[in-house]
């Protein structure tokens, strides 16, 4: 009986350190398996045999169906451009121009990466539907509450981390090249709202 | 002291074990399931499934892009290859292929189509490419996966248009022509 209680207790602890140790490894992955530029964070292996298998695991949940680089490159930010983490307590301005791709567009995500239910059913802004300033660049407003011009839910106050994904399809050589170097739309906090 | 040694070993060379199941299983589980339900979906494998604008109440795929319509086909080719065929809009659109563990294995995109169709002949690994016409041919490296048509609505008032180009995507057997 010992021996079966403590057989038990081994495979329970294992379990329990297995896909605890396998949860934390695709929520958080290891400082340089990604490219940044600010707080914009991505992999060119995406989508490719080439990725590794913790990428293809981390894909799998956060992603599924991602395309290879060539066609499309995904910036992931959870933090603004501060650094600080985005919370869908507060404001936040995405100030940005046209990035190098034949489209692209920002979508705001809860935390379990799924889109933020809102009642205006507003969800992302692309090359096409964002309101521009005279010179081209753009601000979008991300809140809980309605803002004037470019308004992206950030779902209900207290409704915790919010990310938000930068698509690039056809993305320009630049951004395969060095896509640390791309001039990306910048996220500033503006307060609670 | 040395039982308790062993077996703080034995917990972490099984939680080891386990750590490594889980990434190498990982996507091909998942990939399973999402073939599994675009099938149920669609009636079958081989067939389309158009899904509807993406909304929050309906987001098929997880981090999916509201600014696409998605349709999907879930192929085995251990019948035999299958066509893909799909008008192709001068607005961004594309299909791509994604092997049982996830890996997007082909894209096609509208700047990669003639003359606005898209013809295409996806065969089994291993086996002989058929002659399909015109159609492109491209091998997958697992039988089962999945194929997906991306469909850009780049602004709203053009969301009927766009669905209208979105349904003439088919997935059916090469023998059924």
């Amino acid at each position: 009986m010992k021996k079966l209680l403590s057989a038990l207790a081994i495979t329970a602890a294992a379990l329990l350190l297995g896909a605890g140790s396998f949860a934390l490894a695709i929520a958080y992955p290891r400082a340089g398996a990604m490219a940044g530029s600010g707080p914009w964070q991505t992999d060119l292996t995406v989508g490719s045999a080439q990725t590794g298998p913790y990428m293809r695991a981390r894909i799998a949940i956060m992603g599924l169906f991602a395309l290879r680089k060539t066609e499309a490159v995904y910036y992931i930010a959870r933090a603004d451009s501060a650094g600080d983490p985005l919370d869908a307590n507060y404001d936040y301005r995405i100030e940005g121009r046209d990035v190098p791709a034949r489209w692209w567009s920002i979508t705001a995500l809860g935390w379990d990466f799924h889109l933020i239910p809102n009642e205006a059913g507003l969800y992302s802004f692309n090359w096409a539907n964002v309101k521009r300033k005279p010179d081209g660049s753009y601000v979008i407003r991300l809140s809980p509450h309605k803002k004037e011009g470019n308004w992206l839910p950030a779902g209900a106050p207290d409704g915790g981390s919010i990310a938000l994904t930068l698509r690039l399809y056809r993305p320009e050589p630049a951004v395969l090249e060095k896509p640390g170097s791309v001039d990306l739309p910048r996220i500033i906090r503006e307060g609670r709202p | 002291m040395r039982r308790w040694m062993a077996r703080s070993l034995a917990v972490l060379a099984a939680a080891a074990v386990v750590h490594a199941a889980l990434v190498f299983s990982f996507p091909w589980l998942v990939m399973r399931v999402a073939h599994n339900r675009i099938a149920a979906r669609a009636g079958g494998v081989n067939i389309v499934v158009h899904n509807p604008p993406t909304t929050a109440e309906h987001n098929p795929i997880v981090n999916s892009s509201p600014d696409l319509l998605y349709s999907a086909c879930a192929f085995d080719l251990a019948g035999g290859p299958v066509r893909i065929r799909a008008r192709v809009p001068a607005t961004y659109w594309s299909v791509s292929g994604y092997d049982a563990e996830t890996n997007n294995f082909f894209s096609v995109n509208n700047e990669g189509a003639r003359a606005g169709l898209l013809d295409l002949v996806l065969a089994g690994p291993g086996g002989a490419v058929p002659e399909a016409g015109a159609a492109r041919a491209v091998v997958s490296p697992s039988m089962r996966g999945v194929v997906l048509f991306r469909t850009l609505v780049p602004t709203a008032d053009r969301m009927g248009e766009m669905v209208r180009v979105q349904k003439q995507a088919v997935c059916l057997p090469l023998a059924e022509k």
